[in-house]
This record gives structure tokens, C-alpha cells and sequence, in this order.
């Protein structure tokens, strides 16, 4: 009976022991026995399962940590568990006097209580074990939820249970950096197991098209999966790791074909040995202070090291220079210039049409429908505009960032329809107001720039390209109005009553059309005081802030001159000590290495995201406003354009030419049009106020608060309230001298 | 692509004011006296296409058609140190050379006879310009040429290039000293045409332009260079967004668009600050300038380059500021800010209050002595004052029918006089527009088909119409 319990207890099935105890007509078994039998099947099972389980996983489980884990329980703790047993059974069989009492009588009290603390144990793992196996979320269990269930498991209060939650913590974090360091140390994610690190292959690859899939020097593109971060790595600590191995990635892929090769790759295996020994030096349980210094030293180590030698600060700025110049129009004459050669290519697209002799219609979008473009004739308008842009440069001075956008900033046709591409996009989209179809520019990226942007910063953009440039469009349309409005000159008339009656009806059409040039003015307004706000106050003011911080890093004073009209400070607290200020105290004596293109790069991402959030397209209904304000504009435009040329008509006296009810239907058309857009700008405002008074309550004094400015700026209270400036009047003449 | 924009400078004001404007553009864009880049201007950025083209051998020639009818002021420009940079075949004075006389209708007259000569001109500098823009006529409107031939050429212009902007800077006579008793007709007589056939008026009003110089340098009498140097100064600081381009206000059109709302509306008046010895000889130095201190100066009358007194009821249609130097774009709003707070500028009821500010650069090859200067472009209804009092000097003369004799000589008086009606008629309504744009109800509709043959309708309401006095 004794054997049959210890062959259970080593891990084999018995007929006799079952787990529900001893079967009931088994003879001689006093009751309380029967109880102690069962609590000694139990142990047995639970070993046999616990063996069963990790026997299992270890050779099946997509985790290399679980697999090891689950090794570790079976070659360590479970192979203790049979020692005890073999031990017991030694001493048994030897009398051993401890165990054995008078007359060979092996008492189950003795054998239960040499077992004494195992079930605890065992049941610990035994649950572990179908932790390890369990299927959650519809996916198993991943390694970094076993780091993180063993982290807690330390704290039961058993120092049994927390010696072996120790150990296998051990083994699982060992596991665990032995991925990290392949990532780390080459920038190779791990060969087996790749699915149960936190870091993978991005998504977007497909997305690419197939020009560059033949290329198989493609990039690849990595992102860190939360989920599969153990809780103790912070943010910090991942967005490092993964930008070490990419770094690395991309400096092996490109070291092959670059003219870098002996510097490029030489020094990542320089390194190897010092990035090793950091890594070596970690010691499990592993404290996240410790990780994220090793991992922040190998970050600047590579850095100076390496990265500095392939991607200068300079040419960081530069690149920041020109995607603000063209991306951000900083560059006005770009925006206007470009503008002009789509409308001259549209133009030339509805002449070829059949019956597209009228082309004054501004309505792109409607006009160019069921026309195909090609992509030559998109990539033909901003050459256009390339060659027309350096045309106006003298011949003694190069303007390199002009050059610069030359060579690597393309204009294609956009196709990918509406809401198929991620869902974080603002789903209104303005890329189609240039020309008619969706259109994008976009940033070659060569390397080593890929260090620092990626594609994702470009799309965002792009988009913000299209808001901005739409809004651009949009202004120099209405003010395109402004040309043409002189009536034509008049002849000396011969009689006076002739000459009184033209001079009449032209003071009754203006006296008619004062409200809607008063309402094409406020568009105008609106448009420009807008455009001007986001290029003065945002866009200008976050480059400033960012150059300020680059130059702090760079220290290299002859590089730039320092930026002209760029907002520093005055009321508004910097938006970069708000983010950075944690980070300097802290790492106050990395200073020197901060320049490393990945801080350069947080930044720039920081300075986009501001801009972005205020040009206001992160809001839910500023964009969907502004677009309606947009395809108003144009049916403005186009209104008045169709009074003025029936004005121009009339002018010619010629009778029956242009009758009185075309031309109140016209002029009541325009009119309504007007009503609409000042209904629209008031919306706006409207949007603006509340945005404001949203921002300054959240955020206190912070970068988005600045929209009172562009408030103040737009002036419009009058216009809500009707003229309730008569006490201003009244006030401001006693100003006056 | 650059806004090119051809100036034409008629009769001596224009011409001398002109070859004031070319010096100053020279000196800003680093152009030396025979039209060469100086070695120091290497800096880039500006856009000097906008007024010169390059000839063959890389000079820098300004877009510019020089006219007058009689030949002296011509000859001290083709004479003078910047003789060298004008395209000689630019340069255009009958062969008699006899002059308008300070008669309106005889420079007009004389336009019809050399029109087919300076329409070549124009024709070809438009044909050589990329993207041609507009013009600019330099002109003053009490005189015989700069009036006349002036007047005909923005009839001729107007008709030639409907689709281009047409932008004057006129200047207006002063009233309390004048040398020509015609004045009054010749100015009623341009004024039409600055009505009918310009997109907008830049207004200098001799008269404050004395007063300034006098103030602003200490001397009784200013010369007439130094006046000059105002008007070249303002034009030069109104042309600053076109030729240093930033991100707003590239061409001539946004400037306008948002100066002029309604079409009749398009007279504007110009403050600057400060007059420095940079700008001005003898200019005194200033001691503040501040952006809120230049703001301010701006709205001042006494710095407004047009005399005219506040009513009650006048108001700005609108401010376009262009603050050149070093402004911090946070400064601009605490003036802004300011500004509003103590209530210095009132706003036409219907349109938004709002004073519109360009920053921009200043040229690297002229020292300036202030950290920023100011040029204040504006709107203000005020200004039908001035025609109101060339209306009442004209009134005047015309009661008596005096001086009338030259005028009826000449072609467009030849069948009667009704030419002065028109023009009076049209200056009238144009000061009742300005005065009806202080009103709430100016934008109010009054139905009807634009007056399409309704002479009675239009008549009825006429009178109607209540003069703010």
C-alpha cells in the first residue's frame, strides 16, 4: 500500500489512490485514514498534473519564456519533489526510526507530515501551471504577463512559494533579456518566439507599393506591442529599446548598400562588447531603475557613437527647415505659386474635355469628376512650380533648402479611398481640394534621415499640407475677386441724361452688391487672419521653441543664425519645460549626450502634435466646419464671378443682353450664398470660443491657450451683436487728439 | 512665380516722387548706381523680380515708364546718379516738349497723341513679366500731366488690362498754398478717374505732408525732396511684404483685399513712424519705439499723411499694419490688446474690428537706427473731408465759370462742359458712400434690380439719403 502511494506521489496513476481517495469497499481502512490517504492522492494528482501541464507547454508553447518557465518547474521544483519522495522512501525502507515505528508500522501521519508544506507548494504551481496553459483573450498566455504574474507572486507571504516564484522569475527574466539583447545588441528580433516580443515588424509594410517591394533593401518598420511589455519596463524604457534596434536594423540593412559600409556597421560591432557588458551586469529580479540606465546608456553610447556620425544635428534641423518651408507653407510663394500651376493644370484638363469649353467654373471638385489624372500631370505641377520658384532667385545666391525640397519632395495621386487606411486619421480629408482628387506630397526618405522620420510623421504631414494648403487655396481664390471688379472705363457721353442714367444704375448695383463684397471681405478676413494666426502664433512659435531646444543640445553656434521673429517665451510658458523638465533634472548629467536623434526626434514629434492640436485638426468639429466654409467659398467665388461678368455684359449697352431677372436671380443667388458663409464663419467662431474656453479650463496657461489671440484678432463680436461698438465710438473719441 | 508690377510715373511730382522710389529700392535691394548687385548684397531672400528685370548683362532695370510732357525733370533723372539703371527706351517727353500748362484737359489731350508710343511701353514690359501683377501710377493730381495724361492713362489701362490690379499713389494738393488756380478743376477731373478706373488710391495729401516734414524735421519750410523722401518711404515700406516675402501677403491683391472691402471704398490714407534720419534727411531720432509705442504713433491723425478732422461718426473700414524689424509676434498682441482696450481706433459697424498686422523683414544693406518702424495702411471714412473740400473749392470756382477757356480748347470739352458734371456727380457719390458706410444699415438691401434703367427709382431715393453732418 505504501509503494502504491509513493509510485503515486512519483507520478504514476494508481488504481487504488484515485483522486477522490480510496475507493469506499476498499477493507481495512479506518476512516481518518481514508482522510489522509485522500489528502496524499490529492498531492500525487496534483503532481501528475503539474507534470502533465508543463511537459506540455515546455515543448509546444509559442513563449520561449513559458517554455522555459515550465522547464524549470519540471527539472527543478518537481525533480525536488521526487528527491523528498526517494528520501521518504530511503528512510523507509532503511527503518530509519523517524519514520518507521515498532513492528515495521509506518504510521500515514508520519509519511503525511514528512510531506508537510509540498501541497502548498505543489498547488502553487499546479495553478501556475494552468496559468501558464490558459487561454485568455483568445490568445495563451505571453511571457510578459508570466514576468508579471511571478513579480506579484513574490509577495504571498510564503517564503516557500516566494523562493520558487524567485527562481522561476529568474529563469523567465534571463529568457526575456536574452531577447532583448538580440534586439539591443543587433537589431535582430529574436528567431524563435518573435510573436511573444514586444517589439514587431510594423503593420504597414503591406501598404507599400510594389515599386518598393522588389527593393528589397526596404525598410522595415517596428513597433512596440503594449501589450507584450512586462509591466516594469516603462514608456520610456521601451520607445529606447525600440529605437536602439532600429537603429541598428536600419543601419545594417542600408550599411550593405551604403558608401558608409566601413563606418557604419564597424562601429555597432565596436560597441557590441561594451553594450554586452551592461546588459550582462543586470541581475534578476530586475529593477526597472537599472534596465532603463543600462538601456539609456547603450541608447547614448550608440548615439555618439554611431548615429551622431550618420545624421549630424544639422541635417536634422535642415530637414525640419524645409518640411516646415513646403510641408507647413511656411514658404507663402510655394503655397501661392503652387496653387496657381493646379489651377492652370486643371484648367488644362477641362479644356481637352469634350465640351469643357467653360472653364471658369472654380468648383474643382465637381468639375473634375469622371476625368482621370495621370500622375505625370500632377508631378508636372510641382515641377511647375519648382521651376517658377527658383526663377525668382538671383543667380548669386543658391537657396539650398529650395534645392533641397527639389530633390526629394514629390507631388502623386492619392489612392487610397476614403477610411481604408488607419483609423486614428482625421476622417475628413482636404487632399482633394488642390485639384480635385486626392493628392499627397510627400517626403523622399533616404537614409540615415530614416533614423530620425518616419512614415508615419510624414502622412501627418501631408495631411496637415492639405489643411493648410485648402484654407491657402480657398483665400487666394476669394481674393482673386478683387481682380476684375472696375467696371470698364466709360466713354465721354455725349448727352448728359445718358451719361446720368449709366452713372445711376452703376451706384444703385454697388448700393445692391455692398453686402455681399462686405461678406466676400470677411471670407477674406476670416481666411487670412486664420492663415496668419497658424503660421505667426503656432506654426512659428513651435519652430522657435524647437530650435531653441536643438540649439541648447547643439551648442554650435555658427551653424544657423538664431531665428528671426520666433517667439521666445514672453507670456506663454514654453511647451518644451513642460515636457522636459522632469527629464533634465533627472538626467542632468547626460546633458551632453542629449543630442542623440532619438530626443531630437521625441521633440519633433512633440512640436507636430502641437501644431497639429493648434491648427485645430485634432478637434472633432473644427475640420468638418471648416470644409463646409471651404466648398462655400467657392460657390461664393463663383457667384460673384457670374455677377461680374453680367455686369461686364450690361456695361456693353447691348440690349436684350443680360435681362433684369437673370440678374436679380443672380444677385439673389450671391446673396444667399453670403447669408450662408457668415453663418458658417459665426459657426467657426463659435467652435473657436468654445475650444478656447475648453483649453484654457483644462490645460491652465498651457500651449493651447493661445486662442484668444486669433479671437481677438478676428474682431467679429460686432457683427454677432449688431453694432454694440456705438459706446466705443463715443469712448474713443475722447482718445483721440 | 514673382507679382511683377509696372510703375508708370507721369508729370514732374510723379517722376521726381519716382525717381526718389527707385533710389530707396535700390539701396534696400543692394542694387548699386549703374544697376549692378553690390559685392556686400549676398544675403538672398528678397525678390527683387517684383520691381526690376535683369537685362542681358544681369543688371537690375526698374520695371518703370517714365512720362512727363515737358522735359525737365526727365533730364535731372537722366542726369542724376541713377541715371544709369532706367532703360533709356523707358523714358518718354514729347518732341516739343512744351508741357500741359497745370491744364487737365490738355495733358489729356496730349495722352491721345502718345498713346500708340507709350502703349508700346507698356505692352512690352508686360510681355516681359512672368505674372504680371498691376501697376502703379505715380502722379499728382493738381497739375496739368501727372492729372491729365494720368487720368488717360488709367481710362487707357483699365480698358487694356481689366484683370490686373491698378494702384495709385496720387498726391493731393494742398489746399491753403497753391500755386495753380486750376487746381481745383484738375483735381475734380482725376478724381473721377481714381473712381472709375483705379483698384485703390493711395492718398498723400500735400498739405500733411508739409506739416509732418515741418514737424517731424524741425524745418519752416520743407523742400520738396524731403517731402519726397516721406512719399518713398511709405511706398517703399507698403511694398516691403511684395519684395521680402514671408508666409502672408505676397502680392498686391491680398493687400487690397483686405484694405477695401466695397468697390467705391478704395481711397487710402498712410501713417509712418518714425521718421528717422535714416529715412528722411535731417529727420530728429526718436526715442521709443516699441511696437506698441509705433502702434500707436500709427493711429494718431497728426501722423496720418492725409488732413483731415475726426467727426463723430468717422470710423475705419480698415487697418493693415506693416511693421517691419525686429517685432515679436507676442508684442504685437499685447499692442493689439492695447489698442483695443483703450478704445484708440472706432470700426465701421459692419465689418469686423479688427486691425490686420504683416511683419516683415528689413533690408540687411540699410542701417536703421530703431528697432522697429511702422507704416500704417488704412481705410478711414474721414477721408471724404478732402474730396468734400477739393468739392467745395471747385464749387467755387466753377460758380464763377472762371479759367474755363484752356479747358474748352481741348477735346474733351469741345462739345460742352459736361465732363465737369460727370465728375462732379461722381466725386459726390463717392463722398455719400464713405458717408454711408458709417452707418449700421450700409449693407442693408434695397431691393430693385441695380437701378437697371429705373432713373426714377434712383432718383427718388436719392434724396432720401441723409448727410451725417
Amino acid at each position: 500500500m505504501i509503494h502504491e502511494l509513493f509510485l503515486l506521489l512519483y507520478g504514476h496513476e494508481s488504481p487504488i489512490l484515485t483522486p477522490k481517495g480510496v475507493p469506499k469497499g476498499f477493507p481495512l481502512l479506518s476512516p481518518s485514514e481514508r482522510e489522509i490517504l485522500l489528502d496524499l492522492a490529492t498531492l500525487g494528482h496534483t503532481h501528475i498534473g503539474v507534470r502533465k501541464e508543463c511537459a506540455a507547454l515546455s515543448s509546444s508553447h509559442q513563449s520561449p519564456i513559458v517554455r522555459a518557465v515550465a522547464s524549470a518547474i519540471i527539472t527543478q521544483h518537481l525533480a525536488d519533489f521526487r528527491t523528498k519522495i526517494t528520501n521518504v522512501e530511503a528512510a523507509i525502507l532503511k527503518r530509519d526510526a523517524s519514520v518507521v515505528g515498532a513492528y515495521d508500522v509506518v504510521p500515514l501521519a508520519t509519511i503525511v507530515s514528512e510531506f508537510d508544506g509540498w501541497d502548498r507548494r505543489l498547488e502553487y504551481l499546479h495553478d501556475f501551471s494552468c496559468f501558464l496553459s490558459a487561454i485568455g483573450e483568445n490568445e495563451p498566455v505571453n511571457g510578459a504577463r508570466v514576468i508579471d504574474r511571478l513579480r506579484k507572486d513574490i509577495h504571498t507571504g510564503y517564503p516557500d512559494l516566494e523562493d520558487i516564484a524567485i527562481d522561476l522569475l529568474k529563469i523567465a527574466e534571463t529568457t526575456w533579456l536574452r531577447q532583448v539583447s538580440t534586439w539591443v545588441l543587433y537589431g535582430r528580433l529574436p528567431t524563435f518566439g518573435s510573436t511573444d516580443f514586444f517589439i514587431a515588424e510594423g503593420a504597414g509594410e503591406e501598404a507599400r507599393d510594389t515599386s518598393s517591394l522588389i527593393d528589397d533593401m526596404v525598410l522595415k518598420s517596428y513597433a512596440v506591442n503594449h501589450k507584450l511589455v512586462p509591466k516594469f519596463v516603462d514608456y520610456q524604457t521601451s520607445s529606447s529599446i525600440l529605437f536602439i534596434g532600429k537603429a541598428l536594423s536600419h543601419i545594417r540593412t542600408r550599411g550593405a548598400v551604403s558608401s558608409l559600409d566601413s563606418n557604419a556597421s564597424g562601429p555597432a560591432l565596436e560597441q557590441l562588447a561594451t553594450h554586452a557588458g551592461l546588459l550582462k551586469a543586470l541581475t534578476s529580479p530586475l529593477s526597472a531603475q537599472r534596465l532603463s540606465s543600462a538601456i539609456s546608456s547603450i541608447r547614448s553610447s550608440l548615439s555618439k557613437n554611431i548615429l551622431q556620425r550618420l545624421l549630424p544635428t544639422h541635417q536634422i534641423v535642415e530637414t525640419i527647415e524645409v518640411l516646415r518651408e513646403f510641408f507647413l507653407l511656411g514658404r507663402g510663394e510655394f503655397a501661392v505659386n503652387l496653387v496657381e500651376q493646379a489651377s492652370i493644370g486643371v484648367r488644362n484638363r477641362l479644356r481637352r474635355l469634350p465640351g469643357g469649353g467653360n472653364t471658369e467654373t472654380m468648383a474643382a471638385p465637381q468639375s473634375s469628376k469622371g476625368t482621370i489624372v495621370r500622375e505625370g500631370e500632377v508631378a508636372a505641377i510641382l515641377s511647375r512650380t519648382w521651376g517658377t520658384l527658383s526663377n525668382v532667385q538671383s543667380d548669386n545666391f543658391v537657396d539650398e533648402h529650395l534645392e533641397l525640397a527639389r530633390d526629394l519632395i514629390y507631388l502623386t495621386v492619392n489612392k487610397t479611398p476614403i477610411g481604408s487606411s488607419t483609423p486614428k486619421k482625421p476622417n475628413i480629408r482636404f487632399d482633394d481640394l488642390l485639384i480635385g482628387v486626392p493628392v499627397s506630397l510627400s517626403f523622399h526618405l533616404t537614409w540615415p534621415l530614416e533614423l530620425f522620420l518616419s512614415q508615419t510623421e510624414l502622412e501627418m504631414y501631408n495631411y496637415v499640407f492639405a489643411y493648410l494648403l485648402a484654407v491657402r487655396k480657398s483665400y487666394i481664390a476669394v481674393q482673386g475677386l478683387w481682380l476684375g471688379r472696375r467696371y470698364p472705363p466709360e466713354a465721354i457721353e455725349s448727352s448728359p441724361e445718358a451719361s446720368r442714367a449709366r452713372r445711376l444704375r452703376r451706384t444703385g448695383r454697388e448700393k445692391n452688391e455692398r453686402f455681399i463684397w462686405a461678406t466676400t471681405q470677411l471670407a477674406s478676413f476670416f481666411l487670412e487672419t486664420i492663415s496668419g494666426y497658424w503660421q505667426g502664433d503656432v506654426i512659428e512659435a513651435a519652430y522657435g521653441q524647437l530650435m531653441d531646444l536643438l540649439h541648447d543640445d547643439v551648442g554650435e553656434p555658427q551653424e544657423r543664425p538664431p531665428t528671426s521673429g520666433a517667439n521666445h517665451g514672453g507670456d506663454g510658458e514654453s511647451i518644451w519645460t513642460a515636457q522636459y523638465s522632469g527629464d533634465r533634472t533627472q538626467h542632468d548629467v547626460e546633458q551632453r549626450t542629449r543630442r542623440d536623434p532619438e530626443t531630437l526626434m521625441k521633440a519633433h514629434n512633440f512640436y507636430l502634435a502641437s501644431i497639429k492640436k493648434n491648427l485645430f485638426i485634432t478637434d472633432t468639429e473644427f475640420p468638418i466646419l471648416m470644409r463646409e466654409f471651404l466648398t462655400l467659398t467657392t460657390t461664393l467665388v463663383a457667384d460673384v464671378e457670374r455677377l461680374n461678368s453680367r455686369r461686364n455684359l450690361q456695361m456693353l449697352d447691348i440690349p436684350g443682353v443680360g435681362g433684369r431677372e437673370e440678374e436679380a436671380r443672380d444677385l439673389g443667388n450671391a446673396r444667399h450664398t453670403c447669408d450662408l458663409v457668415k453663418e458658417q464663419i459665426s459657426k467657426l467662431v463659435e467652435r473657436l470660443h468654445y475650444l478656447d474656453e475648453q483649453r484654457t479650463g483644462s490645460e491652465g496657461s498651457s500651449d493651447g491657450a493661445k486662442i484668444d489671440r486669433l479671437l481677438m484678432r478676428l474682431g467679429l463680436s460686432n457683427l454677432r451683436s449688431g453694432g454694440n461698438n456705438e459706446d466705443e465710438m463715443e469712448l474713443s473719441d475722447e482718445e483721440m487728439e | 512665380m514673382p507679382r511683377e508690377i509696372i510703375t508708370l510715373q507721369a508729370g514732374q511730382c510723379g517722376n521726381s516722387v519716382g525717381s526718389q522710389f527707385w533710389q530707396q529700392l535700390c539701396l534696400e535691394h543692394g542694387i548699386n548706381q549703374d544697376g549692378n548687385l553690390e559685392d556686400f548684397a549676398t544675403e538672398g531672400g528678397d525678390r527683387k523680380d517684383v520691381f526690376f528685370y535683369q537685362s542681358d548683362d544681369t543688371r537690375y532695370i526698374p520695371r518703370a515708364i517714365l512720362l512727363d510732357l515737358e522735359p525737365r525733370v526727365i533730364n535731372t533723372i537722366q542726369t542724376g546718379p541713377y541715371k544709369n539703371i532706367y532703360n533709356p527706351e523707358n523714358f518718354y517727353v514729347p518732341k516739343d516738349g512744351s508741357g500741359a500748362g497745370n491744364i487737365w484737359a490738355a495733358g489729356f489731350a496730349a495722352g491721345e497723341k502718345l498713346w500708340d508710343d507709350v502703349s508700346d511701353m507698356i505692352d512690352r514690359e508686360a510681355d516681359g513679366s512672368d505674372s504680371l501683377e498691376g501697376f502703379m501710377l505715380l502722379h499728382s493730381i493738381a497739375g496739368g500731366t501727372g492729372s491729365g495724361l494720368g487720368s488717360f492713362m488709367l481710362e487707357r489701362l483699365n480698358d487694356r488690362y481689366p484683370k490686373k490690379i491698378i494702384q495709385t499713389y496720387s498726391v493731393f494738393p494742398d489746399n491753403s498754398s497753391s500755386d495753380v488756380v486750376v487746381q481745383p478743376y484738375n483735381s475734380m477731373l482725376s478724381m473721377r478717374r481714381l473712381v472709375q478706373n483705379a483698384d485703390s488710391v493711395v492718398v498723400l495729401d500735400n498739405g500733411a505732408l508739409t506739416r509732418i516734414a515741418a514737424d517731424r524735421l524741425h524745418v519752416q519750410s520743407p523742400s520738396f525732396a524731403q517731402t519726397n523722401q516721406l512719399v518713398s518711404t511709405v511706398m517703399s515700406a507698403s511694398t516691403t511684404t511684395l519684395r521680402y516675402p514671408g508666409y502672408m501677403h505676397n502680392d498686391l491683391v491680398g493687400i487690397i483685399a483686405s484694405l477695401i472691402p466695397t468697390p467705391r471704398c478704395h481711397f487710402l490714407m498712410t501713417s509712418y513712424t518714425p521718421f528717422t534720419s535714416d529715412s528722411v534727411e535731417m529727420g530728429k531720432t526718436v526715442r521709443k519705439t516699441t511696437v506698441l509705442d509705433v502702434m500707436r504713433r500709427l493711429l494718431q491723425p497728426k501722423n496720418r499723411m492725409v488732413s483731415t478732422n475726426v467727426s463723430k461718426k468717422s470710423c475705419y473700414i480698415s487697418i493693415l499694419n506693416i511693421i517691419q524689424g525686429e517685432a515679436d509676434p507676442t508684442d504685437v498682441h499685447k499692442s493689439l490688446l492695447r489698442i483695443r482696450e483703450r478704445r484708440l481706433a472706432t470700426f465701421i459697424p459692419w465689418g469686423p474690428a479688427s486691425i490686420q498686422v504683416a511683419l516683415t523683414k528689413k533690408s540687411p544693406y540699410v542701417p536703421m537706427s530703431t528697432r522697429v518702424s511702422g507704416l500704417m495702411l488704412s481705410n478711414h471714412t474721414s477721408i471724404a473731408q478732402l474730396f468734400k473740400r477739393i468739392m467745395t473749392q471747385y464749387n467755387r470756382l466753377r460758380q464763377r465759370n472762371a479759367f474755363l477757356e484752356n479747358y474748352k480748347k481741348e477735346a474733351p470739352f469741345a462739345d460742352g462742359l459736361q465732363e465737369f458734371d460727370e465728375a462732379k456727380a461722381v466725386v459726390q457719390d463717392l463722398i455719400e458712400e464713405y458717408e454711408a458706410a458709417e452707418n449700421p444699415n450700409y449693407l442693408q438691401y434695397e431691393g430693385g434690380s441695380s437701378g437697371l434703367g429705373a432713373t426714377s427709382g434712383n432718383d427718388a431715393r436719392e434724396p432720401g439719403r441723409t448727410r451725417m453732418e
